[in-house]
């Protein structure tokens, strides 16, 4: 049923019932999971050019992580800019820029003599381009989904956990055969080609290609314009801030990312210190990830379907429980059954935010939001990464650090359930509140959240 | 209910965290302060001993080391930035 917009094109496409049916929405999360892997493959294989960086100049192993380190935390504190960016601009247009920005740096990179020079192309310049091109995207996904977003999500997510799995065996082969000059190089220029395509078939929103969001039911509000305008974007990232979810999303995703950075980035060692051989204990992090898959994928339908509090409160759950018998663990069959249940605890962390922004913003510009939780899980990595090694150099033991997991996941899912109810949105008359405001008091504050039902 | 404009659940996991990171940095910058003091007063005792004192054998220390033994009595070790930033907030260090 073809559908008139005021200022745009007539949309088009037939009302759906079924679950899953053809859709550009389906090209879209598949550009978007590409560029996932291939904007997020050198961070996540960077362990490969660890030693052929210390072979080639000398550099202690600490001067090379530290530029991991600090393209993590640029990447997280440039996140709430990145997600502000996305929703004034359109994902398109931060996706042309950040791909930029990511060939610059990657090229530059090829060229390093000096650490500063690794820490200011690869820390910085590839921090603040991955923060640019990757978190627009999931905002962008949403949008494209009336309904049945976790199937969407899902699909992000599960991708998300196969990058890694793909990206350092293939590096890892580059290396062996260009050296690693040549790997940044290759990787650059082969990215941006593949950027350069997908940013060829990527739209913003389905009024673009007048389309109906996937999953578009008669009686739906219609899109009424081709895109929401800067300035009532700008209004919205201030009534989003007057919201207590805004805050605590950020500090939930925090507590869950410090409860598995622990233990994915120790497990090694503790596996190790157990006496477990090193090929041994490596092979435990590729069962997490593949585990962590599944869960990807199912936990953000099931959050749209069960209920998304009780199910991001069980994920948190597993997350923490599931480390506690890693005290009594010691022989290498009872670490490969901590990593299978771990991974489904571990992989279901992050799946269910993009539907909890769903429940309480709607169709708002929630790029502010998804990019500041982004602050939040990129500081949980960088802290529960960090602060296993400095628990380790005063106690030389992993006890504390594991219990710092444990209670970090548990806080989550007490945090969780401490959240808003979902079945109301929290800002229902955002746009409405935005015409009034504009019109008569630029800077007034929200009007509070009337009752609403929640698009589902 | 919001303490500085943020609400009070994410202002606790702020400063839980801050706390428990400062007081485990701070932990290990004290034990990494300790031990370098400990590995400065041994060698440094084993430095004193008399050249050419039958049965005793005098370890050479590295350049910076000797220097900073010879020029005086034993010193504190040096605290990196870190360690002293850390050390300094935490109240309990």
């Amino acid at each position: 049923m073809p559908l008139d917009s005021t200022t745009g094109p007539a949309l088009s496409g037939s009302y759906q019932t079924r679950t899953f049916y053809w859709h550009y929405a389906w090209v879209i999360v598949s550009i978007i999971a590409v560029m996932q892997m291939v904007g997020a493959s050198v961070r996540m294989a960077f362990g490969v050019f660890i030693d052929p960086l210390t072979a080639t100049y000398g550099w202690g192993q600490g001067t090379v992580t530290f530029a991991y380190a600090l393209a993590s935390i640029v990447t997280a504190l440039v996140s709430p800019l990145a997600g502000t960016f996305g929703d004034r601009l359109g994902a398109r247009r931060a996706m042309m820029v950040g791909s930029v920005l990511f060939i610059i740096g990657m090229g530059l990179t090829g060229t390093i003599t000096k650490p500063w020079q690794l820490y200011l192309y690869f820390g910085v310049l590839l921090g603040v381009a991955q923060a640019i091109f990757l978190v627009p995207l999931i905002p962008a996904a949403m949008i494209w989904f009336r309904r049945h977003l976790g199937l969407g999500i899902g699909v992000l997510m599960a991708a998300w956990g196969v990058g890694p799995a793909l990206a350092a065996p293939i590096m890892g082969l580059l290396i062996e055969q260009t050296g690693w000059k040549g790997t940044f190089w290759i990787t650059g220029a082969a990215s941006g080609v593949i950027m350069a395509i997908l940013i060829a078939f990527f739209r913003d929103r389905p009024s673009d290609m007048g389309l109906l969001p996937y999953g578009a039911r008669p009686g739906d509000p219609l899109p009424t314009r081709k895109s929401i305008d800067k300035s009532k974007a700008q209004l919205f990232a201030r009534y989003i801030r007057e919201t207590k979810a805004y805050w605590n999303l950020s500090s939930i995703h925090f507590l869950g990312c410090a409860g598995h950075a622990i233990i994915i980035v120790y497990i090694i060692p503790i596996a190790v210190h157990a006496g477990v051989s090193l090929v041994a204990a490596a092979s435990l992090l590729t069962v997490m990830s593949a585990v962590s898959v599944s869960t990807r994928l199912l936990v953000p339908i099931l959050s749209e379907r069960a209920g998304t509090k009780t199910t991001m409160t069980i994920a948190y759950i597993l997350q923490g429980v599931t480390v506690i018998p890693l005290y009594w663990t010691h022989d290498l069959w009872q670490f490969y059954v901590f990593a299978v249940v771990f991974g489904i605890g571990y992989g279901g962390e992050s799946g269910a935010f993009p539907i909890l922004n769903r429940k309480y913003y709607g169709q708002a510009p929630v790029g502010v939001a998804h990019g500041f939780q982004m602050l939040g899980a990129g500081l949980g990595m960088a802290v529960g990464g960090w602060i296993g090694g400095v628990i380790f150099d005063a106690l030389k033991s992993y006890d504390v650090a594991i219990a710092i997991s444990i209670a970090a996941s548990l806080a989550g899912a007490v945090s969780i359930v401490l959240l808003e109810p979902t079945h109301k949105m929290l800002i229902p008359d955002w746009e409405a509140d935005a015409d009034a405001d504009a019109q008569q008091q630029p800077n007034a504050a929200p009007r509070a959240a009337p009752s609403s039902e929640t698009a589902d | 209910m919001r303490i500085f404009g943020v609400p009070v659940q994410f202002a606790i996991v702020v400063v839980v965290s801050a706390a428990v990171a400062i007081f485990f940095a701070a932990w290990a910058a004290d034990a990494r302060v300790e031990a370098r003091s400990q590995t400065f007063a041994s060698t440094g005792a084993r430095q004193q001993v008399p050249s050419g004192y039958p049965g005793v054998n005098v370890p050479s220390l590295p350049v910076t080391l000797s220097s900073s033994l010879a020029a005086g009595p034993l010193q504190e070790s040096e605290k990196e930035l870190w360690e002293s930033s850390v050390l300094f907030l935490c109240p309990l260090h």
